[in-house]
């Protein structure tokens, strides 16, 4: 209890240092937010492209009802199906004419119908992987009555190639701006202690344990971080709100990001507390 | 045998000797006066025994602490033993004297009515009852000592360690102030008073330690 009292009356205490630490390091934490509220959007922009991801089973002529029954019940045992949907060969053909358009009327020169029917195969979210993709089109391949597949196996490892590399510069902008914030708050911190240094001399002069004399000022770090962490929140998202009336598709960080973001926060100042003090700890007059 | 210097030497990497050969003794309720001109290591030989300078040969012995396996743990628990006056009182400005005594008990985690307790009585020993809620700037530098003494002795050490104490003072406050000293050694705690004020030490009639460019040049003198 009286620990925390210390946390917060040195908070008071320290006044405008207190004000410009938490400003500088809500300034810093703010670029970390834009950061992860952009990895959002791209995690969002990543899984609408997966949507997309689908297997189209074509059917030879002459299956029968009973033998389009049989392959249902197949493909329905497969468990990595979310959903299938089968379409006739007229319903393929008035697809093909609503893809041409205009130019429709080149497909009146058709005598008879050339499209086969099929099934459009969506897998469950977590298997839409390029190995999975391919594995289970393989297996429905060899299932009767089905002619050919089709899964865009070209576009599929394009787009994990394009996650992959996604990836890779996210994780790598997020380390910098993730180190930087994290140095920039540590110096930030520093400099409120560097002000009661002498506070800090006298406590150990006095029998203070490292522990009694770190614990106030880490509090004091968490009371930081956690108050730069929630005014940065607010401004990323009064930042998504106005993009968000440009591009209405645009999602705020998941719970679990805003959490993580939080939790950075709260454990940058607590680092930046930790290193100065361990430095002040075993300076001398 | 409270402390003992065996054989002790400091230098420094510049090639600085602080400390050389020093051997000696201090027991319990021994009132002790070191004496010596700027630099000649007394401030030193005062860091060695709390702890706050290490000896590059030989070893400081403070009770059942030596200074060759000391940890930060351990320095926290010898400095809990000896009480120290710095001669610019080191209060901290932005706490009240009531405060700055109380920083010792909180920091071996006494409870708020035995700090009330502790720190009242050592106000009235040292004199300034009514002074409880002041800040230290708003006290004369006497009284500010005071104050210093008050925190050195909330805990009850055994050594008291006083490295110039009046030398921002008056003379007619140093002498109150050597006064109070004596007193808490008449309580029996061992007293090291580190000064140059060589006059007012010979007056005492106490022993006298004198160092003269980092050697002891004597020990004498006193009851």
């Amino acid at each position: 209890m009286y620990l925390l009292r210390q946390a917060f009356s040195g908070i008071r205490r320290a006044g405008f240092m207190s004000v410009a630490c938490i400003l500088i390091t809500t300034f810093s934490l703010l670029i970390f937010g834009i950061f992860l509220l952009a990895t959002a959007n791209l995690r969002e922009v990543l899984r609408y492209a997966h949507e997309k991801v689908e297997i189209v089973a074509f059917l030879e002529e002459d299956v029968t009802a009973s033998g389009l029954d049989s392959l249902e019940a197949e493909l329905d045992a497969i468990p990595f199906i979310q959903d299938r949907t089968y379409v006739s060969p007229g319903k393929a053909l008035d697809k093909l004419r609503a893809e041409f358009g205009t130019r429709s009327f080149i497909l009146d020169a058709l005598e008879e119908n050339p499209m086969p029917a099929s099934f459009e195969i969506t897998l469950k979210p977590q298997y839409r992987l390029k190995d999975r993709v391919v594995s289970v089109a393989e297996r429905i391949v060899k299932l009767p009555g089905v002619e050919d597949v089709s899964y865009g196996r070209g576009w599929i490892t394009r787009l994990e190639n394009i996650v992959k590399m996604l990836a890779l510069i996210d994780i790598c902008i997020g380390l910098v701006v993730g180190i930087a914030s994290i140095v920039t708050v540590s110096y930030t911190v520093r400099l409120t202690l560097f002000a009661r240094k002498e506070h800090i001399r006298v406590l150990k002069l006095v029998g203070a344990t490292d522990w009694f004399v770190m614990l106030p000022y880490l509090l004091e770090g968490v009371i930081h971080g956690l108050i730069s962490a929630l005014i940065s929140l607010a401004v990323v998202y009064g930042a998504f709100r106005v993009i968000e009336v440009r591009i209405p598709q645009t999602v705020f960080m998941p719970f679990g990001m805003i959490l993580f973001f939080t939790v950075f926060g709260i454990l940058s100042a607590v680092l930046g507390s930790w290193v100065s003090l361990k430095t002040f700890l075993r300076a001398k007059d | 045998m409270l402390v003992e210097f065996r054989n002790v030497s400091k230098s420094y990497p510049n090639g600085h000797m602080a400390l050389g050969g020093i051997n000696l003794t201090i027991d319990r309720g021994d009132f002790v006066l070191l004496v010596g001109p700027s630099g000649a290591g007394k401030t030193t030989i005062m860091r060695m025994i709390y702890m706050d300078e290490y000896p590059t040969r030989g070893e400081v012995v403070v009770g059942r602490y030596s200074s060759n396996s000391m940890t930060n743990k351990k320095t926290a628990m010898l400095r809990r033993q000896v009480g120290v006056v710095f001669q610019e009182f080191r209060l901290l400005k932005d706490l009240t004297v009531f405060e700055n005594i109380a920083l010792p008990l909180r920091a071996v985690g006494k409870r708020q009515s035995e700090i009330k307790k502790r720190v009242s009585n050592v106000l009235y020993s040292v004199g300034l009852s009514s002074k409880r809620h002041q800040f230290p700037l708003k006290l004369s530098g006497g009284e500010q000592q005071r104050v210093a003494i008050a925190r050195a002795m909330v805990l009850r050490p055994p050594l008291l360690l006083a490295d110039e104490p009046t030398g921002n003072l008056d003379p007619d406050t140093s002498e109150q102030i050597f006064e109070l000293l004596l007193d808490i050694n008449r309580g029996g705690t061992s007293v090291l008073i580190a000064t140059h004020e060589h006059d007012m030490a010979g007056r005492l009639g106490k022993r006298i330690l004198t160092l003269v460019g980092g050697r002891l040049q004597s020990d004498g003198g006193g009851a």
